[in-house]
C-alpha cells in the first residue's frame, strides 16, 4: 500500500491492482470470502484489512507454485540451486565490469 | 556456496561455549547495513539477530558463514533493466512455526519492479499462529499494509 502511494507520488501510478503471489490457496480463498469457521475465527481483526483491500481491487492475491515463490528466500533456508535461482530472479547478480560499452548518457541538451 | 544450511535450526540454547556478545552484536550491526542492497542476505541476518542476547558457538558459526558468503559475492548487486516491467508485483510467504523456541512464524515479502527487487522484508511474526493458512494470511496482510 505505502509502496503504491510512493510510486504514484513519483509519477509511476499503478493503474491496476497490485498482484501479490502467495503459495497457499486457502489463504487466497479466505481473502475473498469471509467464511468464518473454527480455525480462522481467531485471526485478529486487524488482519482483515487485507480482505478489504482485496474486495476493493487494490490488491489481488494470486497463487504461484513453490518453485516460483521468490519470498521463500526470505523465510526459510533453501537448497543451493533454489537459492541461486531465486537470487537471480530478484535481480541480484555480478556487476558487469568493463563491458566495453560507452557509459550511458542522457540525450538532448545544448547541441551547437 | 550456500550461506544457509538447509534443515538446520538454530535455537536459543545453541551449542558450544559462549562467545563475546559485543563482537557478535557488532557483526550483526554491520550486516544490517548490507541488507539495504542485498535482498539475498535478509533471512540470515534476520535469523542471527535473534540470538544477540546470549550468543554462543553455534550462532557464531552461522554468522561467520554469512561473512564467508559475502566474501565470495562481494561484487553482487541488483540490476534493474531499462524498459523492464513497470507494474509492481509482490510475493508473500511465511514459514509456519519456524522458530523452535517459541513457535512463531516468519513472514517475508518482496516487491519487484523493473526486473529487480525494490522492497523486501523478513520478520518474525509478533503472534503465535495456529495454522499455515493463518501464518500465510498474517504475512499477506503485513505485505499489503
Amino acid at each position: 500500500m505505502w509502496l503504491r502511494n510512493i510510486l504514484s507520488e513519483i509519477g509511476f501510478e499503478q493503474e491496476e491492482g497490485t498482484v501479490m503471489f502467495c503459495d497457499n490457496s486457502s489463504t487466497i480463498k479466505l481473502s475473498k470470502n469471509p467464511v468464518l469457521h473454527g480455525r480462522s475465527k481467531h485471526i485478529h481483526v486487524r488482519f482483515h484489512y487485507l480482505r478489504e483491500l482485496v474486495n476493493d481491487g487494490v490488491i489481488q492475491l494470486d497463487y504461484c507454485g513453490t518453485q516460483d515463490q521468490i519470498s521463500d528466500i526470505m523465510t526459510k533456508a533453501v537448497k543451493l540451486d533454489v537459492f541461486e535461482k531465486l537470487r537471480s530472479r530478484m535481480g541480484v547478480c555480478l556487476k558487469e565490469e568493463n563491458t566495453g560499452k560507452e557509459p550511458f548518457q542522457f540525450k538532448g541538451g545544448n547541441e551547437e | 556456496m550456500n550461506p544457509m544450511v538447509p534443515g538446520q535450526k538454530l535455537t536459543k540454547a545453541g551449542a558450544g561455549e559462549e562467545v563475546n556478545p559485543t563482537t557478535f552484536k557488532q557483526l550483526v550491526g554491520s550486516l544490517r547495513y548490507l541488507i539495504a542492497t542485498r535482498p539475498d542476505l535478509i533471512y540470515l541476518v534476520n535469523l542471527v539477530s535473534r540470538y544477540m542476547e546470549s550468543p554462543n558457538e553455534q550462532h557464531m558459526v552461522a554468522e561467520k558463514r554469512i561473512l564467508t558468503y559475502i566474501q565470495g559475492t562481494r561484487d553482487f548487486g541488483i540490476q534493474y533493466k531499462y524498459g523492464g516491467e513497470q507494474t509492481l508485483v509482490g510475493y508473500v510467504d511465511s514459514d509456519y512455526a519456524g522458530d523452535v523456541d517459541d513457535y512463531k512464524s516468519t513472514s517475508g515479502y518482496d516487491f519487484m519492479l523493473g526486473g529487480g527487487a525494490v522492497s523486501w522484508v523478513s520478520k518474525k511474526q509478533p503472534i503465535v499462529t495456529l495454522s499455515t493458512t493463518e501464518a500465510e494470511f498474517v504475512s499477506a496482510a503485513y505485505g499489503a499494509c
